[in-house]
């Protein structure tokens, strides 16, 4: 599940004038008419963290998940893009062939 | 060489049938055993086609359970009942190359024709292209160089150089050129994909995806899929690659070597991956993820993995108190243990205190706020009052306490948080409208002005405000005439009608203006003024005359000469929505009034029509009730009776005997008879197992109201024996003396008996009957009186003999067991 940051697309550093806006900003794009659930999420979004009293009460009262991904997205975090050569591309292919497939290739597609 | 077919013999006919019959049920091992038997008996054409296709299908069977050498064996059996072109030649060929026999490869590929290669066997052209392309370039020189295959493989080199020197427009004119039913077709596709991936990952991911699992080149996409992932996503992918994909990938990714031993570390574990595993990768690989990250994501970790936290202290320091307590109790707080919850929400308050900065103290006050959502109100108000002690600014919360203070009729702690609450919130409306209704419930009109004054200064179309301030405006200009100050009333007259708050108020002015001119003008016209006043405010003369009533007796002007001149009430029947505005002017007059005797005298002058309705009409049994609590407020207790009465006997609900037993008993419930008491009792029980709580609640405060009175409980006869009376002192039970042998059952049963019998006859006749079978014995009668516990006693033994059970105990025993003088009479009653 979304923090109430990440619905309303904003950091946790963001101040109320910022928030505000993202929160005016999302309904903009979502009104009530449109997506009674969604407004109502992005609702609940702002009322949790609008001002620096829900900000501190949301943090306090929220249960950190001690989220392994977030750890490993950090742990393998590389500056440079992906660099798929001829080389690598050459390797990939060569690694990509296993009796698996190649059996495969005979049998019945499916539907 | 083959053998020369004969004629089938008449003797194998059965041998054949039962051939056929496993080939027909797919059992081709035994079919080729029952056909090579056949065929060296005789030598049948159609046995050895048949032979060779069993022999076929057992091969491929074998190849899908990856019996590559088995399946080639089995297929070249088959080459022997066959002739040329041979069935699944393009398998065969396959499982060759999955057996890497070179020789045998190329001996085959060899005798492709291009017709097989172009067009009869895509599946094995897709192969060998692959092949080409990687591990056996060499085998194209095996295949028909005039083949359309050939030229495509060249077309696919050229467009590999484009790719590598990234040239886009190269490579599109020589994938361009490709057929559709090209042996590199799915190639193609993922060099598209491959130059599509810089600019947009998605669109890459969908051209990849397109790729059928039945492709060559399915594996391929998977890895290039799977190297456009990042983080999480792409770990979790990798772990199930081999080392060597995984290291090309990792390439591909640019690691360092020690993401690489990360990505190792975790494929390894990522099976077991308990918490105290990754709370020790987290530590080994803080210097990746961050020290702060490895930090929180450990100390999150110590709520269930708590053996960290030694490693925790030697990789970052002493651990957060107040974090950890924190993920403690919400961690508690989500298994719904509230009890261990508020004890480590109170250890955070303690490290708090000890850190005390604004931000802590907000976050004190907010911990206590969120403690007292789980309290009973009294304990919720404690909280709520002592989080203010750390956040002072809370207006909410000071109204949460006036409200509590209000419900629970706290009068003076309500006054005194209204105080304060005023204090910290000078211009909040909310706080000014409280204070408004608090003056008016005190008849502080002024106060209650001067705050409505404010709200309209803040909010200047604030009806509440506006409302309060006409009602004022008139509530002084009635005192002003009944001090005959005429000259005031008008000014004050005029600036309610100044208020301008809608046609109903307007009305309302008018006769003020018409009671006015009565006492000050001119009689004859002002009663004319009044009687219009009034004929445009009601239409029924019920309600006339009892608000001309008030208005007469709040203005010191004559009551019957103003009703003489209205429509008679004697005889009108109200309609429930006569009725339904009599009770709002009642309860106007019961809230603006300070002087509800002149609202009892008003009554008086409509009470008999009114009571004529509530008998005639059969009002719903809703209004009846909303008028009983007007008229519990107003402690009119003939009216009460009158209503209750009659609903009672329509409904016979608890409610209703709550308000019959207090308006008979004149809201004193210390009066009621042993009859009520019981019945009460009764109600109370049903009210409390129907769930009606309101009730419940109405009737236990008239039964403790009357048992402070009267505080022997002793008509509660059995509940020593069923253990009820807790609170009493430990001396010796006599009842337990007495009765303690007899079965919980029968209690019950003779507990039920003694309330019938106290419902139907009153206290004073069931202990003449004690007395009379005692008989007469004074001395008796008065140990009775003085202790109403012997009277229960002996009307244990009654209900006994009443039920025809045989407890074992006499009037004899009860009287000797009290210590009273001896029986006379038999027994027993």
């Amino acid at each position: 599940m979304n923090t109430a940051y990440e619905i309303l697309d904003v950091t946790t550093t963001a101040n109320d004038v910022e928030i505000k806006q993202a929160y005016l900003r999302q309904v903009k794009d979502n009104p009530p008419d449109r997506d009674q659930e969604k407004f109502q999420l992005i609702h609940r979004a702002y009322s949790a963290i609008k001002d620096h009293k829900s900000r501190v009460s949301h943090a306090l009262f929220m249960l950190p998940k001690a989220n392994f991904d977030d750890l490993i997205d950090q742990i393998l975090k590389t500056e440079q893009p992906a660099n798929l050569s001829l080389e690598y591309f050459n390797q990939l292919l060569s690694a990509s062939i296993d009796d698996a497939t190649l059996l495969n290739v005979t049998a019945t597609p499916e539907k | 060489m083959k053998k020369k077919r004969t004629a089938t013999p008449t003797d194998s006919g059965s041998l054949e049938q039962q051939a056929q019959a496993q080939l027909s049920a797919g059992k081709y091992k035994e079919a080729i055993g029952l056909y090579k038997k056949l065929l060296q008996a005789s030598d049948n054409g159609e046995w050895h086609e048949k032979l060779a296709y069993c022999y076929v299908q057992r091969a491929s069977a074998l190849a899908a359970k990856g019996m590559i050498k088995e399946a080639l064996v089995l297929w070249e059996n088959h080459r022997q009942h066959a002739q040329a072109p041979y069935a699944a030649y393009d398998q065969y060929i396959i499982w060759l190359i999955l057996s890497k026999n070179k020789a045998g490869i190329s001996e085959n590929i060899r005798q492709l024709s291009v017709q097989q290669l172009d067009k009869e066997y895509p599946a094995l052209a897709s192969v060998l292209g692959l092949l080409a392309l990687t591990e056996y370039p060499e085998f194209t020189l095996d295949l028909p160089q005039d083949s359309a295959f050939i030229a495509h493989l060249q077309l696919v080199k050229m467009a590999l150089q484009a790719y590598q020197d990234n040239n886009q427009a190269k490579l599109d004119e020589s994938l361009k050129q490709l057929p559709y039913r090209s042996a590199f077709r799915d190639l193609r596709m993922v060099l598209n994909a491959s130059m599509t991936l810089p600019d947009s990952i998605e669109q890459g991911q969908a051209l990849l995806a397109k790729i059928s699992a039945n492709s060559a080149y399915s594996g391929f996409a998977r890895l290039l899929l799977v190297s456009t992932f990042d983080g999480a996503e792409l770990a979790k992918s990798l772990v199930d690659l081999n080392y060597a994909q995984r290291n090309i990938i990792s390439n591909i990714k640019g690691f360092n070597k020690t993401q690489i031993e990360f990505l190792e570390h975790l494929t390894r574990q990522h099976e077991h991956l308990s918490d105290k595993v990754k709370f020790n990768m987290a530590i080994q690989y803080q210097s990746l993820g961050g020290t702060e990250l490895a930090k929180d994501y450990c100390q999150q970790l110590l709520a269930s993995y708590s053996a960290g936290h030694k490693d925790f202290k030697k990789s970052f320091g002493a651990v957060d108190e107040f974090e950890e307590n924190r993920i403690k109790a919400l961690l508690c707080e989500r298994e719904d243990n509230s009890y261990d919850a508020e004890y480590y929400w109170r250890l955070c308050v303690k490290e708090l205190i000890g850190q005390r900065t604004e931000e802590n103290g907000l976050k004190i006050a907010l911990i206590l706020r969120h403690l007292s959502k789980r309290e009973e109100p009294a304990e919720k108000i404690e909280l709520l009052v002592e989080s203010l002690q750390y956040d002072a600014e809370d207006r909410d919360i000071y109204l949460q306490i006036l409200s509590y203070y209000q419900q629970v009729e706290m009068a003076k702690d309500y006054k005194l948080w209204l105080t304060k609450t005023l204090e910290k919130f000078p211009q909040d409306i909310d706080v000014l409208m409280q204070a408004v209704r608090e003056a008016t419930r005190n008849k502080t009109y002024k106060k209650a002005s001067q705050y409505a004054t404010k709200i309209l200064k803040i909010d200047p179309l604030n009806t509440f405000a506006k409302q309060t301030l006409f009602s004022s405006h008139l509530a002084h200009a009635r005192r002003l005439m009944r001090e005959k100050s005429y000259h005031l009333v008008e000014k004050e007259i005029a600036l309610a009608e100044a208020l301008n708050i809608g046609k109903a108020y307007v009305k309302q002015t008018q006769l003020m203006r018409a009671l006015f001119c009565f006492a000050n003008e001119d009689k004859v016209q002002g009663l004319q003024f009044i009687v219009d006043a009034l004929a445009k405010l009601h239409v029924d003369p019920v309600n006339m005359h009892f608000h001309a009533s008030m208005e007469a007796l709040s203005v010191g002007l004559p009551v019957a000469t103003i009703l003489r001149a209205l429509p008679p009430a004697k005889d009108y029947l109200l309609s429930e929505s006569e009725l339904h505005q009599f009770m709002q002017l009642l309860k106007r007059f019961i809230a603006e009034s300070d002087n509800d005797e002149q609202i009892h005298k008003a009554l008086e002058k409509v009470k008999a029509p009114l009571k004529k309705a509530l008998t005639g009409k059969g009002f719903a049994e809703s209004i009846l009730l909303s008028l009983c609590k007007i008229l519990e407020k107003l402690e009119h207790f003939e009216l009460l009776r009158h209503c209750a009465k009659l609903a009672f006997a329509q409904w016979k609900k608890p409610i209703w005997m709550y308000y019959r037993v207090y308006a008979d008993n004149n809201g004193k419930p210390e009066d009621c008879t042993f009859r009520e008491i019981m019945s009460l009792q009764h109600y109370h029980e049903q009210a409390m197992q129907n769930k009606d709580f309101q009730a419940g609640m109405l009737l236990e405060k008239l039964l403790d109201r009357y048992y402070q009175v009267h505080p022997q409980r002793s008509m509660g006869f059995l509940d020593n024996l069923f253990g009820m009376d807790d609170d009493e002192e430990e001396e010796f039970d006599r009842m337990e003396a007495l009765f303690g042998h007899i079965p919980d059952e029968v209690l019950i049963k003779l507990n039920k008996t003694i309330e019938s019998l106290s419902k139907k006859t009153s206290v004073e006749q069931v202990a003449i009957d004690l007395m009379q079978s005692v008989g007469n014995n004074q001395n008796i009668m008065m140990a009775i009186m003085d202790d109403p516990e012997l009277f229960s006693a002996l009307m244990v033994v009654k209900s006994a003999d009443k039920l025809g059970i045989n407890i074992d105990v006499s009037i004899d025993d009860v009287l000797k067991c009290y210590g009273v003088g001896k029986n006379t009479g038999s027994f027993p009653f």
